[in-house]
């Protein structure tokens, strides 16, 4: 495929060197100060919150969501930003009761939540469903990169892919999350300038705000799509949106919790969430969505022909707006979005395998072993995995869809469980496992045997592509009929209360938990999950 | 909500069987409104890749005002090197 949309001029390019230097340069200057696993995952709670929370943002502007998003906003419009709206009602019971017991109890990872909240087996099927998200997202990144540069130099999507996948790997795999968290720091304000230079411009060559929106199809100044759209359907955006990834956004994406469990207090990582939520979040969308929506504009007006392929309306945006050395700056900017979500994934993903599947195998060994395990898995996980994914995705036509088909339909059961672990004591384990087995199970009939598992959630749509949206409401449907099983046959509560304490937001009072924090810290610890069960005890019931 | 902080020189500083542990003069602590067995934060640098938490054991003399005194293991947590300085303020849920 040869669609090069615009050329880099010398100065353009000088700017991108620099800017991969310093990134590289900062990676692995980080590096030499991560000592072990705790420094490489969760960079041992030292960072500022204001580092935390631009990190968190850098992973919401990836260049999955830039491709994606601008492709939706050609072809739907604002519905483009619908899925932001869900944030609102799940950051605000992730601040409430999410933080505090992800934060104060020391943990890595999610699945190492589930074995202390539920047991071993919980552990191991919630490993499997993070990796599975977390491996697709990192992929989908990896492939939007491709798509990306195919369409910027004419570069092979492979070719490209790989490029930059060994480029973030250098740096992740070098410096671990705090080498992660301060290159997205850099990478923030790139992405602010950069962004904001194209929607300020684009909106500007529509002929400002109101005459952009004038010349948009009816239809796309809407939030909104057809509730059955045959493309972006409303309900099955909502089940793929809502109640599956935006949810999973909070309570089980192990690279944005990684990212609040870095901070160095409970109320900084509090404030990660609100600042995130309420503030640079609302500004980022407008980058990802807004191009493709200009672009529409545009095209309605006569002053663009339309793309023949809408994947790279972002681009086709940027070379229409951006002059030699501004367009090194947004290239640059691109860049940023696509290593800076990169690198979280490979770091998250690598957590996962090596936290929760390799030193569960072999357990014992020193820090050493262990980082260096992790730094070989982050080569491993960033250069040959995104490859095996991107045979799938290449079959859609949508990006977003492609995207959704996979990482909302994965985690409908894990939310569950994460969420009424935190909440209640009369979750078993047992059922825990069960959810999060049936959501998977059910979404992989529905995306392998859709004739017999996906038609009959599709509404009547089935055969459109937009009902691969509906692969999350299968898997929701499943995990649901094995909470109410779960429920009928392990009704009585698993555990004695103090298993609770520290696990179970209810189980003890709120200021409790603090104390079993600090309790912890005193003796060297991370967290209640460094106490003994009559510690903590001890500290509860005084 | 402002946090009172005061730039101390590092030394290391061992008792028995302490960890996590940090020695501070009482002058030192009551600028920066802490008591002992409360926690401090020590910290060099922008990034807070060299810095650390560690629990007041106890206080120093008079005479080394001006300096916190933390255990090894705060120094190898921190990336610390003796006779660094460092800013050190109360550690709270806050800060």
């Amino acid at each position: 495929m040869e669609t090069k949309v615009f050329t880099l001029h010398q100065i353009d390019w000088v700017i991108i060197a620099i800017y991969i230097l310093v990134v590289i340069g900062i990676g692995l200057f980080f590096g030499r100060r991560v000592k072990n696993q705790g420094e490489f995952f969760v960079a041992s709670k030292k960072l500022p919150w204001w580092i935390c929370s631009l990190a968190f943002m850098t992973v919401l502007i990836s260049a999955q969501d830039i491709v994606s998003y601008s492709q939706t906003g050609y072809d739907a419009g604002f519905a483009a930003f619908q899925m932001y709206l869900d944030d609102c009602g799940w950051a605000v019971l992730f601040l409430a009761i999410g933080v505090p017991i992800y934060f104060l109890s020391g943990i890595y990872s999610v699945p190492e939540y589930m074995e202390r909240r539920f047991d071993k087996k919980t552990r191991v099927v919630s490993s499997i469903a993070m990796l599975i998200f977390m491996l697709a997202l990192m992929s989908f990144n990896a492939y939007a990169v491709g798509v990306m540069l195919n369409t910027m130099f004419g570069l092979d999507v492979f070719i490209g892919m790989m490029a930059i996948s060994i480029i973030t790997a250098i740096y992740t795999t070098a410096g671990g999350i705090m080498a992660v968290m301060i290159t997205d720091t850099l990478q923030a304000v790139l992405i602010f300038v950069g962004g904001g230079f194209i929607v300020f411009s684009g909106v500007k060559m529509a002929g400002g705000f109101t005459e952009m929106m004038t010349n948009l199809p009816t239809g796309h100044r809407s939030l909104f799509t057809p509730l059955l759209d045959p493309n972006y359907p409303q309900l099955g955006m909502f089940f793929g949106g809502a109640f599956a990834i935006t949810a999973a956004w909070y309570f089980a994406h192990q690279g944005n919790i990684q990212k609040i469990l870095a901070a160095r207090t409970l109320n900084q990582a509090r404030l990660v969430t609100g600042v995130f939520m309420g503030i640079l979040m609302p500004i980022g969308v407008l980058f990802t969505g807004m191009p493709g929506i200009i672009l529409r504009s545009l095209a309605e007006q006569g002053v663009v022909a339309a793309p023949a392929d809408t994947s790279a309306s972002f681009l086709v945006l940027v070379g229409l707006i951006a002059q030699p050395g501004v367009l090194g700056v947004i290239v640059a900017f691109l860049l940023s979005a696509m290593m800076s979500t990169g690198s979280t994934y490979i770091n998250s993903g690598v957590t996962i395998f090596v936290n929760d599947i390799y030193m569960q195998i072999w357990d014992k060994k020193s820090d050493k072993h262990y980082l260096l395990v992790s730094r070989i898995s982050s080569v491993v996980v960033a250069v040959v995995v995104p490859f095996v994914f991107a045979k799938y995705f290449m079959q859609f036509d949508s990006l977003m869809t492609a995207l959704y088909s996979v990482t909302s339909a994965v985690m409908p059961g894990m939310v569950i469980a994460a969420i009424l672990g935190i909440v209640t004591k009369k979750i078993h384990s047992n059922t825990a496992t069960l959810v999060i087995l049936a959501s998977i199970v059910g979404v992989m009939l529905a995306i392998f045997i859709p004739d017999v598992f996906l038609k009959p959630f599709c509404f009547g749509t089935y055969g459109t592509p937009g009902c691969s949206w509906y692969n999350s409401l299968a898997g929701t449907v499943w995990a649901l009929a094995a909470l109410v099983i779960g429920q009928l046959i392990w009704h009585k509560q698993e555990k004695a209360d103090e298993e609770y304490y520290g696990m179970v937001y209810f189980a003890q009072p709120s200021s409790k938990l603090e104390e079993i924090y600090w309790a912890s810290i005193a003796k060297g610890g991370k967290g209640y999950i460094d106490l003994s069960t009559e510690e903590i005890k001890e500290i509860v019931e005084k | 909500m402002a946090i009172k902080k005061l730039s101390l020189t590092i030394k290391k500083h061992e008792e028995p069987n302490v960890v996590v542990g940090a020695w501070l003069a009482q002058k030192d602590l009551d600028a920066i409104e802490a008591k002992v067995g409360e926690f401090v934060y020590a910290s060099i640098g922008w990034s807070g890749s060299k810095s650390c938490r560690a629990k007041i054991i106890g206080t120093l003399p008079e005479n080394e005002q001006g300096t916190i005194g933390l255990t090894e293991d705060r120094i190898y947590e921190g990336n610390f090197k003796a006779g660094e300085a460092c800013k050190v303020w109360k550690h709270t849920i806050w800060f």
